[in-house]
């Protein structure tokens, strides 16, 4: 009888105990905590490779391509576009317009942050972590946040700069805005520091010389360098770019590919120093924003056509340019630089050889060497099949001028790839905004004429360059501060 | 103690008491609002320290429940500042020396019955009226929003529960002073005012608040010319303006065109330059005589037109001196003196596929390879649209080429193909095109197309839904050819010298050139047989027009029936409007080389 007491006592016990072994244990089903992550190599790795696909995730992308190009004179809104944008091609913001959502890159950047922030974790833990694999990795999210930072400050100014990553909720913290002066200078640390750590080639390639996506479609040294370069030209330090500019020309390892085809963005090129990679993963998410279906934006024709790409009248009436109309975009205004079917996997161009050429021809003008400039524009022009219409006959001591025509090249070479309006404001705030007429020129073109004079009134205030902090912003911080501009 | 042990009752009344006592001293405070966001008047009231002088305007009208009461408002909420400043202009120490009648009016004129942010703010007026009856005008100054070009706004969209409040930093007084009066002070202006006074015009002009006018009068616009204007012209004085312009001499009859050269600087209806821009025509007081308006590099033209292809340069109007607000109306003023052009009718020849807007809208495809006639859902160009746009073969429709050699040819080179039917739900049934300039007159419309056996019958609409409407008598049956079904045969069209008359007799027409016809350049490719293909190219007399004023008109094409039921295809390559008693309806002739005219056999 006792026997059998013990025994179900035992049973009892041996339930009990097993059952609440599970119990206790509070582990999520469904993903790995911190605790378990960040241990080896391997983990860092994966954490590298969900910055590149959250960068390539579609919303990134997107928001470079409505910030870059709809308050410029290359994209306009169809009838399909919603209300928010259509004011903001008429110059009319408010600090409630979904075009100030920068969730985004912000969503990018704390990917960023995390792996730098846990990344020498794993590299204590894990010996066959080698210090070149880590610099590489930190190196890679360094530059990318520092990509991210440096659109943001060109479209809002002064931006929460966070260079911790948020795990946990309170991480989460009421930061504030600083000046875009600040993050330029931590960008140009965190970028020279880059350049120390990220190799030149991500795989190296065998003697048959051939393109490998792993070069183009993550960060390598020249693509820190073109960043940097691009730092330096927005803070008109021209001879500081020139030398980052000349590390990239230098290697001999970019070709321009010659005359452009439709579908010459579908696959990296020998042009292409780095780009958001697309090819065997997700859909190219401009496709259906500007060529199939229902689509918002479509290239303003009639602008384009007459100031960009003007047909040759009398000589060569049947040459084009092969970036121009039918080619790139058609006359129907549907764009097709990012792929022509839906789903396209096209890839996204961030910086290709002749984003080198043309920054090193405008530092090389601003620099008064006007005859190096134009012998760079013309290498391009001949390359691209450009046609005598858009030809400048310019003496080489017109400097402003040659300027002037390189911004017109860039908006040839450059056109819908969210670099336009970024453009237009860095000519038009060189030296304390002597060029604001470029912009002027711009709204003259493309608002709409109800509102056309407002709005070339507007233009004359500087802050009305950057577009506000967003509502929903300001009020999860306190301590951020309007751009004044959008107070009243 | 034993007394009281014995009593329970007093237990009973201690808990009782206790219980009270705890539960008084627990408020319990209820959210009793679903919302903190307060109605205008409550906002203005939190922020009592700007707003108080305005707040107690509101009280003394009697509109402060009116402001506190759901509906939907914008209101422009001066500071004290602003009030300050106003009842001091008025020669007044405090806001008790107002009746209340003067302060209810200006209230309403600070209140508009609609909820308007910035965002719907443009270069002129706020589409909805103040309470007070009028409009406020809006524009930028200074990179900020002003309001009737005085009170800038300090705070913008300031959102409420009943509406939206702009702070403003000056009163908004309505204008005092009617255009007459307007024109009439200002010194720069006295050779029209004086013309306004003796064509008696000033008294049309003029506007007094209280007075009863008609509704339509009630707003207008005059586009002045100043003296400097006039005096470029040698007219110095009212005197010499008269001698220029009075051929009856006596300005205020209707008919003398001194009388008419003001009138069409009259148009019913407050015009700023924003609807000046939007309007493309105005309709002046000089009988069925328009200004036509163009935009062009931010500058207002009035009568830029081409007609016959050639430029006539316009007048432009004065942007700064432009958008004057006055009690009945707008004035602006032109850099230039323009008035009713004098024109003969003139045969207007005119290709269907290559309207300027078209032209511009198809850059580099035009006369080079097909286009849909649709993107994104719009048509490409405003000068044409479909109904209903939303079918789902929509986007069929097309600009198309064609070349010399072609079976059917096209005059330049081009042509409309549209997909037309009244049964298909996936087709639109009408097609709408705006026509180039015509001179007023009567007109014979010719529709060119090019037979195709699937298409359908035409109605030919002239200005649909206005108040001239014609609908033109002959149907246009795309799938007849010239020969037989017009009533005259292939051997008739191949020999008969006559057959022209013939063809004409029954309201057709050859348009494309035909072998024989006499080319300038002694062009002879792609000429068309008088038989065979050469039938394909058919003109058909839909009918006659009167056309009532110079302008650009719409004529519509509506799809009534089909002969058969396959592509629906309608190929649209010209419309001729020659005027009805000009003799010569068939000549000249067109060709696939632009521009290359074809004349009677020499």
């Amino acid at each position: 009888m006792r026997k059998i007491y013990i025994v179900g006592l035992l049973t009892l016990l041996g339930f009990v105990v097993t059952s609440c072994n599970k119990w206790l244990d509070l582990q999520p089903q469904d993903g790995i905590t911190k605790a378990e992550f960040w241990k080896t190599k391997e983990d860092v790795r994966a954490a590298l490779m969900g910055i590149y696909s959250s960068l390539n995730a579609g919303p990134v992308e997107t928001r470079v391509f409505l910030w870059g190009e709809l308050r410029a004179d290359m994209v306009n809104v169809s009838s399909y576009a919603a209300d928010d944008y259509r004011l903001v091609k008429n110059y009319n913001v408010l600090s409630t317009n979904d075009i100030a959502n920068w969730g985004a890159l912000y969503n990018v950047i704390n990917n960023c942050n995390l792996l730098i922030d846990f990344a020498p974790e794993a590299k204590a833990v894990d010996p066959t972590f080698t210090e070149a694999t880590y610099n590489s990795y930190v190196g890679e999210a360094l530059t990318i946040r520092s990509l991210l930072y440096f659109y943001l400050i060109r479209t809002f100014k002064e931006i929460p700069l966070k260079l911790k990553g948020s795990y946990r909720d309170t991480d989460v913290q009421n930061i504030g805005a600083v000046s875009a002066d600040k993050v330029l200078s931590q960008l140009e640390q965190d970028l020279k520091q880059a350049q120390t750590l990220v190799p030149d080639y991500h795989v190296t390639l065998g003697n048959n010389f051939s393109i490998n996506p792993s070069n183009t479609g993550r960060i390598t040294k020249p693509a820190v360098h073109m960043l940097l370069a691009e730092v330096y030209m927005w803070k008109e330090q021209y001879a500081l770019a020139e030398v980052e500019l000349n590390k990239v020309l230098s290697t001999q390892r970019y070709q321009l590919i010659g005359r452009v085809a439709s579908n010459s963005f579908d696959i990296s090129s020998s042009e292409t120093i780095f780009e958001i990679s697309h090819k065997d993963s997700r859909a190219n998410p401009l496709t259906p924003l500007v060529y199939v279906g229902r689509i918002p934006y479509i290239a303003l024709t009639e602008v384009i056509n007459m100031d960009f790409f003007p047909p040759n009248m009398e000589v060569d009436v049947d040459k084009s340019d092969s970036r121009g109309e039918g080619v790139l975009y058609l006359s129907s205004g549907m764009i097709s630089k990012y792929g022509t079917e839906n789903p396209s996997y096209y890839n996204f161009p961030i910086f290709r050889i002749s984003d080198a050429l043309l920054l090193k021809a405008e530092a090389a003008a601003e620099q008064g060497r006007g005859a190096e400039a134009l012998q760079l524009i013309a290498e391009l022009r001949e390359s691209r099949g450009a046609i005598e219409a858009s030809n400048r006959q310019l003496n080489e001591s017109d400097l402003d001028d040659i300027i002037q025509f390189i911004f017109e090249e860039r908006a040839r070479e450059f056109a819908f790839e969210g670099k336009r309006w970024f453009d237009v404001l860095r000519l038009a705030k060189k030296d304390n905004y002597s060029n604001i007429g470029v912009l002027i020129d711009v709204v003259t073109k493309i608002v709409d004429a109800s509102v056309q004079q407002s709005a070339l009134n507007k233009v004359r205030d500087v802050n009305s360059h950057y577009l506000p902090i967003h509502e929903e912003e300001l009020f999860k911080d306190n301590t951020l501060v309007q751009n004044p501009f959008y107070l009243k | 103690m034993k007394r009281f042990s014995n009593q329970y009752w007093i237990y009973g009344v201690l808990t009782i008491l206790v219980v009270f006592f705890m539960n008084a001293c627990q408020k319990v405070n209820y959210r009793e609002t679903t919302t903190d966001e307060v109605n205008i008047t409550g906002y203005l009231e939190n922020n009592k320290d700007q707003f108080s002088l305005f707040i107690d305007i509101l009280y003394r009208s009697k509109s402060a429940g009116f402001l506190g009461a759901y509906g939907t408002y914008t209101l422009f909420a001066p500071t004290n500042d602003a009030v300050n400043e106003w009842i001091k202009s008025n020669g007044k120490s405090s806001i008790t020396d107002f009746s209340e009648n003067e302060l209810l009016d200006i209230v309403k004129y600070h209140v508009v019955r609609d909820t308007v942010g910035t965002t719907r703010f443009t270069d002129g007026k706020i589409k909805s009226p103040t309470l007070f009856g009028e409009y406020l005008y809006t524009d930028v100054a200074n990179q900020t929003f002003r309001v009737n070009r005085t009170a800038s706004i300090t705070k913008s969209n300031i959102q409420t529960g009943n509406g939206v409040v702009h702070v403003i930093n000056k009163m908004l007084t309505p204008p005092a002073l009617s255009l007459a009066e307007i024109i009439d002070s200002d010194s720069r202006y006295s050779i029209f005012a004086q013309a306004l006074k003796e064509t008696g015009f000033y008294d049309t002009l003029y506007f007094k608040r209280g007075n009863v006018v008609p509704v339509e009068k009630r707003f207008q616009t005059v586009i002045v010319e100043s003296d400097s204007v006039l005096k470029a012209q040698g007219i110095n004085d009212y005197t010499a303006f008269k001698q220029k312009y009075s051929h009856l001499n006596n300005p205020k009859n209707p008919k003398d065109s001194l009388w008419l050269y003001m009138a069409y600087h009259i148009v019913n209806d407050g015009k700023f330059l924003e609807d000046i821009i939007q309007s493309m025509t105005l309709y002046t007081l000089a009988p069925k005589e328009i200004i036509s308006t163009k935009f062009e590099n931010s500058k207002v033209l009035l009568n830029e037109d081409v007609f016959n292809g050639v430029l006539e340069p316009g007048a432009e109007l004065n942007r700064s001196r432009s958008d004057v607000l006055a009690s009945n109306g707008v004035l602006h003023e032109s850099k230039q003196s323009f008035r009713i052009k004098v024109r003969a009718q003139v045969p207007v020849y005119f290709d269907i596929a290559s309207s300027p807007e078209l032209v511009s809208a198809l850059g580099g495809s035009y006369r080079n390879k097909r286009v849909s006639l649709i993107a994104n859902g719009l048509p490409i160009a405003n000068s044409f649209t479909f109904y209903p746009l939303n079918v789902s073969t929509i986007g069929t429709n097309s600009y198309g080429v064609s070349l010399i050699g072609d079976k059917r040819p096209y005059a330049n080179g081009d042509f409309l193909d549209l997909t037309l039917s009244t049964t298909s739900p996936n087709r639109p049934h009408s097609f709408e095109i705006k026509t180039p300039f015509l001179v007023k007159g009567r007109y014979k419309v010719w529709v060119c197309y090019v037979q195709n056996g699937n298409g359908a019958d035409l109605q030919v609409t002239f200005n649909p839904g206005k108040p001239d409407e014609q609908i033109l008598p002959n149907l246009v049956m795309v799938n007849q050819t010239l020969n037989g079904g017009s009533g005259v045969s292939t051997t008739v069209l191949r020999d008969d010298p006559n057959s022209d008359n013939l063809l004409l007799a029954q309201g057709y027409k050859r348009y494309y050139a035909t072998v024989g016809d006499y080319n300038p350049n002694g062009i002879t490719q792609g000429l068309r047989p008088k038989d065979g293909d050469g039938t394909l190219n058919v003109g058909r007399l839909a009918g006659t027009i009167n056309v009532e004023t110079t302008d650009r008109h719409t004529l519509r094409f509506y799809a009534i029936s089909e002969p058969r039921w396959q592509s629906n295809g309608v190929w649209l390559d010209m419309i001729h409007f020659i005027p009805a008693d000009d003799p010569e309806q068939y000549y000249p002739r067109f060709h696939h080389y632009p521009g290359e005219l074809f004349y009677r056999p020499q």
